[in-house]
Formats: C-alpha cells, structure tokens, sequence
C-alpha cells in the first residue's frame, strides 16, 4: 500500500489492417505481427537473423500520420478503356520487415489493393525464371512460392522468354546441395552461416537475374550449422543431401520431440511417414529458452539413431530369439531375485532417451526390486559456443 | 429455407433453442436435446411451420467438442416451401450418453434414417420402434463413421451363421420355419446333446 | 430329404398350420441383388415383412473423408449408378454453394442438358426392369435400345459409359463436343419413339395393368411423412419437384410440366416416370435452343479449377496452381451447407460440413431411394408375394444409393 506498483509505461500499439497489435520498442512491423501471431507474407525475413529486405514480399501500406501528406509516388497505369497509359499516383509502399514500429502507426496489409497488387507483382518477378521442379522438388507441398502465388498472386507471368538457366544440382559441402535455378537470393542461407555458425562460407554472386549463392572460394560448407542453411531456405535451392528425394512432404507427420545427441536438448520435431512408421528428419522447433530456432548437423541428422545399428530382434544369449522367448528367458534369470536385491544391478544406457531410462528404472526397482544402479558413459565430445555441448549425454540436459 | 421459423422456434421454446445461425442460406436451430422431439412435434404440427416432409437425419462427429455429436435433421414444409436444419448437441468424449428421443412417432420415414445413424455412430433413439443396425452386420463391431474409427479398419471374421434360418427381427427366435428346425438346426441338435 | 417311400404315420402327413417364412434376395433376379425381404406368409398373403438393406455398403460417406473435395466425384459417380451425371451435378453444386461461386452459363446448361439425359436414362432403366421382372422383356430391350443412344452421346461427351466423374467444382471437366447438339437432336426422336414403342406393348397388357393398378397404394401424407421425393411422391399427387420448387442451374428459364398422379400406386409411379422422360426431353430440346455454343465451361479462379495441362508441363505457374488444387484440394470455406438437386429418385441432397480445409470433414448424402425403400414394407404387407415385385420395381432401389 505503501509502496505503490510502478505504473506501467502506456502500452505501444500499431494498427495493422485495423487491429491493435501491441509492441516493445525497437519492433519492426513484422516483428509486432509475428508476435500477435499475424503472417505478413515475407520470403527473406527470419526472427533469429538480421533484416535484409531484398525480397519486398512483406511490404505494406504506411498510412501518413494525422495531418502529414502520404508519401506517392507517379505511375503510368494501363487504362484498357483508353488502349493507353494515364498517368496516377500511387503510396509509397514500405517493408514492413524494416520498418520499426511508432505508437499509433497505421499499417494496412491484407486490406490495401496496392500492397495486394505489390505482392502479385513480387510474386511474378520470383516465378519468372523458376523451373517447372515442383513435380521433382523436395520443397513441394511446404514451399513458399507455391503458398504465396496462390494467396496473392494467381497469375500467370507476362514474360514469353525463355529463362535464364543457371547451374543445379551444385554440391556445397558434405550434407547441402544447391540449385541456383530455384533460388530466390533471399540471402537467408549466407546470414545463417555469417550470423548463427559464426562462419561465413557462403555469399552471393552477380545481381538481378544473374545473382546465386556461392561458396568461398577453396572451402566447403561445412560448418555445423550446414543444415541450418536448408531449414530456412523458403523455397527448394538448398537441399539436404540426407532427405534429399527420400520423401515426399505431404506424406509425413510430426511429432515433438527432443535431440538425443547431447547436454543442450534442443527441440525438434520428428518427421515420419506413418505408412511405413520410418523417420525421415528433424526439425528445429522454437524454443527461445534452449535453441531458439536452431540445431546442430549432428542433431539434425541423430534421427537416424532410432531406426539405424540398433538392436531390433531380440537375442538370448547372443542368438536370435523370438519377442516371447527372450522374455521367458529374462523372466526365468530375474525369478527369485526381490528377496536378495543385491544379486542384481541395472545398467542405464546414455544413449536412451530420459523416458526409457525412467521406465527402466521404474520396471527395476518395482518389479525386480533392485536397488544397485548404474549408468553408462559417454566420452566428452566435441562442443562449441552455439548449441553443441561437450557433454554427448541427453538426459543430463533434463 | 425460412428465417421466420427460426424466430417462432426462439418465441415458443426460448431457451430450449440454444442457438440459432443462418450459413449459406440454410437457416439452423440448435435445440436442447431434451426438447428434441417436443420441438419436432412443434414443427410439424404448428400451421406456421407446417414442417410435414420429413427430410434427413444423420449425425457428425466432432472429438474434440464437448458434447462431442451433433444429431442434424433436416426438415421441409410442402405447403410453404420452407426449410429448416434442426440440430442437437449429446453425448461426451466417450460417446457416453448418446441418446435422444426418437422422431419416429412424429414422421415414420425417420425409422430408417434413425436406424442409419445408430449403425454408423452409435447414437440410440429413444423410443425408436426397432432400434438395430441397418447397412452393417449384426456382428459389426464398433460405428464406422465415428472420427476414431480407423478407416483401415478390419472386422474380425463373422463365422458362418450355422443356423441359416436365426431370425433377426422383427421375427422371434420361434416364429417361422418350424418344420424346418427339426432337421436342420444344429445349433439345437447341439444343445441336446 | 428324407426318402419318401418311409412308412409315416397319419399325423405326420398333416401340413403344419403355422406361418411361413420365405426369403426373397438377396440373389432373386428382381432383387437387384442387393437387397433381402424376409417374408413371413399366410399361404400367398405377406402377413409380415422386414426389408434389410446394406449389401451395397461401401463406407461410402467416411472415403470421403480421407480426399480432397475433387476425389468425391467418383464415389459420387457410384451412388446411382444408373444417372451418375445427376450424383456429379448434385454434389458440385453443393460444394459451389459452399464456396459461392456459380458457374458460367454455358456450363449450367451444359449441365442441364447432361443431367436430363441421365434422368432420361434413370426412368428408363427403372421402369424396362420393371416390366422385365413382371415377365415383358421386350420392353425392357426396348428401353435397353433407348438408353443406348443416351449412353452413346455420354461416351462421346465424357469417355465413359456409366461411371463419367465427369463433373467438377467449378465447372466441368470438358467443355461440350462440336457434335454435342446434333446428337441429342438426332437421338432424342429415337428416343421417344422407342419410350412410344414400350407403353404400346404394355399399357393394354391385362397381365401387366392387373398387378399395376391399384397396388401399393400409399396417400399423399405418408409418402410426406415417409420422406418420399421424387416420382414416388408425385405419383400421390404432391407436384414436389426440387427444380420447380427451388430451381437451380438454369431451370427457371425452362418450360416444364410436373406430372402428377391420383392413386399413389404401382401405375401412377409407372406413367410419372413414363411422363417425366417426355418432360425431359422438351427441357433438353429447350436447353440446346438456348444453349451457348461458345463461351467459359469453368468458373475462372485458379484455386478452384485445374489449369490447362499444356500450361502445367510448361510453366511454373501452371504447375504450382496444378499442385496446390490436387495435392491440398479446393479450399472450402468452414460451415455446413445442404444442397438439394432433383436426382432420378427425388431429391438428392448433400450435407457438407468443412473445417476450411481441402478435406471435407463430412460428407453426408441424402439418398432418395433409401426413404422410398424404407417404406416398402408397409406397402407389401397384406399384399401378394406377386405384388412384391412390382412394388419394388417402382421404388427404383439403386443399391449404391441406398447403401451408401
């Protein structure tokens, strides 16, 4: 009573397409949508890299603050009555990927015929040399082009000539393989491997038509953020070499999961294909708390450790047995041994997951009633300052 | 279908009409299902609504509501021209109390479709005449076009019925036949021994 | 069988007094093979009868589930499998009324004409097994014959005979044919002439009329409260006809009759439908009057309708537009609609319920025939094994319709 609450600063809200959206200061526009959980179309943008603005998909209408001119720009319009040009004016249209949030900002987005018209015209420039790969493509089915034609677009290109072929199917490194033709330069690849792997082996080549990714010069890429580049690839340029033609999107579901592969315990997302009950990759999924919105090379590819040089048969004595037997053989060993515990002791592997090793363990102090325990090592490996931790044991992150 | 239905259903039962919305041109009422044939009957025999053709009954499924079924019906007046969609909400995430008074004393086409909606979610008719399935099997096991129904689903083996001549209702197990049994019905031969 | 030459005593001789029982189907010849009538008899008189449907049942309603709205239209196709176009028109209709979006004129009279041929076909199928059943199976040829010229122009127009998936939301998947029009002109004289033909070997048959007239007769407000639509309703005397009543498509422009009857029995159902192919016909000879021959089939919204396939091998955007629509379906908008269109049978109706997504989260159908068979048993019992088959003849059970 005493000591009144600090009155809250006057909460900041911007007006996006008439919705009151509140934000922090230093917000871009996309940034205050993404966390009201609005989509503002965009290609380059990613919430854990810097703004490049090269791809215009997000721009948006600024409205002019109260008494303030709007910023307009001349145009000729085609006007079919007419069979000629007329000269117009038109808004300035702004990225709403750069441009930071002032209170009271009035934006329209979705409700503005010409960030509508914008976004049609983005969308036929970044289709205007893109290959017929759909049919082909690992992208297909979770691809932005695909998505944001049919959302803002739905035309065909005016453009009759033939485009402009580039190189496909480049190997950049160990797990990624890179198709220029696909790519859009958004630059999200080059700011991963600069920004996230601390390790800047890839760049952008020519401009225009003529612009792709490259690698240094005398390297490869492969850091060990490499898959990383993959993941924020919005359309199908950069491929994992692992899931590359392995799989088609539409096919698989996701379950949440957590990285085996060491201490840090980044969220994933598990893809499988329910018809045959096979994994086929992770996927980072966001946590800010652990891994934000990444994971490791060898915790994107550590799915492979369910299905692969794994014990899948049962054996007795090191010769194969069937389920039933195996289990009346334990059954036959683990009799009589709750009224003399210590003539038993359980082995908790690392290598297993928190909830297998808690079910063991329920199983034997329950069950068999055993009271030594012990739990298998794991030599520190390799670690770095991002994500990867020394330790490779999981359950040591829980 | 008729927007004015709708206001004479909200004037004469009030809150037993939950809620009403009108979508694409059809024009809905959600009833309580304790009034579901009270309401019926209102319909078909108000001069207002004069809802005589009966016109379809059927179910969905939704698992995550609760309640979990919706029973539709779908009514039409001849006179007037009007339609209407009548809707209640039972049963729980366990198809747990799904049940509603049947509409067969108030237009008898609703025997069937009722019997329909039984087999595929299991929904019982109280009061219905001769509640049983219609497209599946007796043995069929489980309601086909519940969501959690695997749609891969396969049936256990249905042995053949020994007993060709077992009655299924509305016979009972003596009517019919009783010359034939003396000699044919082993399943009785076998009771004997 | 025991051997008879056995010494029994007296008694043993006597006939039980008892009632009958008597399957009828689901393998008898009049039962489509689809259906089962157990009969309990008193000497010829049905004194109780159970009709059990469901040998048809394909899980219908819950396949649909598992595909994009597009995917329905073959299992649509395979409900009545005697007017299939009518099923494709029906359910397009109803997916278009979820999405609002009406298809352009050319198309609805293209559907128009397509659907009463089908319906053509359905009275003509219905009512040649008819009188196939009763023992004339020269009419049935006849009608045979007749629905051949129909089926003809259905090859021609779609690729298929029976089973055309021919139509789509948003359109159709074809335009119309240059020869479309002269084909039906063409045909329909056949037709008519052939339909003529049937009715003079039948309509002063005494055999024929004898288990017609005056059997299975059901009033006006049963046929109501039995959900009956359709020729089995008109033949009461109620002129419900969904085109008349609602009209959609372009049925408002056409000059039809609706034929009604008296009695509401075997014969009037029989001269309903016999009257409703001519019907169909001055509706088709409307229809190719006012029928544009050029012009749109398909709405023009690539999120409804496929591109042209040249325009998918050559260009990206034709492509994805081509991926999108098989691969995710047409987007329909969340809600629950029914539509009603007049099938052979009466009125066909789908409920649909979406999530907004290209999957419908239901598909229920309303088939007409499943309420007409449902009243059978009340119009067999007190009557004659004979008049069993006559009866059901003039239901028109189409197994696929009925079962699901």
């Amino acid at each position: 009573m005493s000591n009144p609450a600090p009155t809250a600063p006057p909460k900041m809200t911007i007006k996006l397409d008439g919705r009151e959206i509140p934000f922090e200061k230093g917000d871009t526009i996309i940034r205050a949508a993404h966390k009201a959980g609005i989509d503002i179309p965009h290609y380059c943008w990613h919430p854990g890299l810097s703004v490049a603005a090269n791809c215009r998909m997000c721009l948006v209408e600024v409205l002019p603050p109260p008494g303030r001119p709007a910023m307009q720009l001349d145009i000729l319009r085609w006007d079919p009555a007419k069979k000629e040009y007329v000269p117009q004016k038109k808004p300035k249209l702004l990225p709403a990927c750069q441009q930071e949030c002032t209170p009271g900002m009035e934006i329209l987005s979705e409700s503005s015929a010409h960030v509508d018209e914008a976004r049609g015209a983005v969308q036929e420039l970044l289709l205007l040399n893109h290959p017929v790969d759909c049919p082909i493509c690992d992208q297909a089915g979770e691809c932005r082009l695909q998505d944001y034609w049919l959302e803002h677009s739905r035309k065909s290109k005016r453009m009759h000539e033939e485009p402009i072929h580039k190189p496909k199917g480049q190997v950049f490194g160990p797990t990624i393989v890179y198709d220029a033709e696909r790519c859009i330069v958004c630059t999200r690849c080059v700011r991963v491997s600069a920004e996230i792997a601390k390790d800047p082996v890839l760049s952008i080549r020519e401009r225009g038509n003529l612009g792709e990714v490259v690698v240094a010069p005398g390297r490869e890429l492969d850091h060990d953020y490499t898959l990383m580049t993959e993941h924020v690839c919005p359309v199908g340029a950069l491929t994992s070499a692992d899931f590359r033609f392995k799989a088609r999107v539409w096919f698989l579901r996701s379950a949440r999961t957590i990285c085996q592969g060491c201490a840090t315990g980044c969220n994933a997302f598990l893809d499988y294909d329910p018809r045959n009950n096979t994994p086929y990759r992770h996927r980072p999924r966001d946590n800010q708390e652990v891994n934000k919105y990444w994971m490791c090379d060898e915790g994107m590819l550590s799915y492979k450790n369910a299905t692969e040089k794994r014990q899948t048969s049962a054996l007795v004595g090191g010769d194969d047995a069937t389920l039933a037997e195996a289990l009346s053989a334990a059954k036959e060993q683990l009799q009589g041994l709750r009224d003399d515990p210590e003539r038993v002791a359980v082995i908790l592997s690392a290598e297993h997951s928190v909830e297998d090793n808690f079910a063991m363990l329920t199983l034997a102090r329950t069950y068999v009633g055993a009271t030594d325990f012990f739990v298998s090592g794991k030599p520190l490996g390799r670690g770095d300052a991002i994500l990867m931790a020394e330790d490779k044991i999981q359950i040591r992150a829980a | 279908m008729s927007q004015k239905v709708l206001e004479l259903l909200k004037a004469q039962f009030g809150s037993k009409i939950l809620e009403t919305s009108s979508q694409f041109g059809d024009d809905t009422a959600v009833v309580e299902p304790s009034a579901w044939r009270e309401v019926a009957q209102f319909l078909r025999d108000d001069s207002r609504c004069a809802m005589n053709m009966f016109t379809d009954i059927t179910a969905v499924d939704y698992p995550d509501r609760d309640p979990r079924f919706e029973v539709v019906c779908h009514l039409r007046s001849f006179d007037k021209g009007h339609r209407i969609r009548m809707k209640a909400r039972i049963g729980d995430e366990y198809a747990d109390g799904l049940e509603i008074a049947s509409l067969v004393p108030v237009w008898e086409g609703a025997n069937w479709f009722e019997r329909e909606c039984y087999d595929m979610f299991g929904v019982r008719f109280v009061g219905h005449p001769d509640l049983r399935r219609i497209l599946m099997y007796e043995e069929f096991k489980g309601h086909p076009l519940r969501k959690d129904y695997p749609a891969q689903q396969t049936q256990p083996l249905v042995q053949y019925r020994e007993g060709v001549l077992d009655k299924l209702a509305p016979f009972g197990a003596d009517e019919g036949m009783p010359f034939g049994r003396q000699t044919h019905d082993i399943s009785r031969n076998e009771e004997a021994n | 069988m025991e051997p008879l030459d056995e010494e029994l005593e007296e008694s043993a001789l006597e006939l039980p007094s008892e009632p009958m029982q008597l399957n009828m189907g689901p393998a008898h010849p009049a039962m489509h093979g689809t259906v089962r009538i157990v009969l309990e008899l008193s000497g010829e008189t049905i004194t109780k009868a159970d009709v059990q449907i469901g040998y048809l049942h394909r899980g219908f309603e819950k396949m649909c589930e598992r595909g994009t709205w597009t995917q329905c239209f073959p299992y649509v196709d395979r409900l009545n499998y005697v007017s299939p176009m009518l099923n494709n028109v029906g359910f397009a209709l109803a997916v278009e009324k979820m999405l609002g979006v009406t298809v352009p004129e050319r198309c609805q009279y293209y559907r128009v004409a397509l659907g009463e041929l089908a319906r053509i076909c359905d009275h003509l199928v219905c009512n040649g097994a008819m009188a196939m059943e009763l023992g004339a199976f020269t009419p049935f040829l006849y009608c045979a014959r007749a629905r051949e010229i129909i089926w003809d122009i259905f090859e021609e127009e779609t690729g298929a005979r029976v089973t055309h998936s021919f139509g789509r939301v948003g359109g159709m998947a074809r335009p119309p044919t240059a020869m479309f029009k002269d084909m039906v002109r063409s045909g329909l004289p056949r037709l008519l002439f052939m339909v003529g033909e049937t009715e003079k070997l039948l309509l002063k048959n005494r055999i024929f009329l004898d288990r017609l007239e005056g059997v299975g007769r059901v009033s006006k407000e049963t046929a109501f409260a039995l959900g009956w639509t359709g020729p089995t309703l008109r033949s009461t005397g109620a002129a419900y006809d969904v085109r008349r009543a609602h009209p959609y498509l372009v049925y408002d422009r056409m000059e039809f009759d609706v034929p009604v009857g008296s009695a509401g029995d075997n014969y009037d159902r029989f001269m309903c439908r016999q009257e409703e192919i001519r019907q169909s016909v001055r509706i088709l000879e409307q229809v190719l009057d006012q029928m544009p021959d050029s012009g749109p089939v398909n709405i023009d919204d690539p999120r409804i309708v496929l591109p042209p396939k040249e325009e998918v091998y050559t260009t990206i955007e034709g492509t994805i537009q081509h991926f999108k629509i098989v691969m995710e379906g047409v987007k329909v908008p969340a809600g629950e609609c029914y539509s009603y269109t007049e099938a052979g049978n009466g009125e066909l109706g789908f409920y649909l319920v979406s999530d907004g997504s290209g999957t419908p989260y239901r598909v229920r159908i309303r088939p007409p025939c499943f309420a007409a068979v449902a009243g059978l048993q009340q119009l067999i019992e007190g009557a004659m094994i004979p008049d069993v088959i006559p009866t059901f003849g003039s239901m028109n059970m189409i197994g696929g319709e009925c079962d699901h």
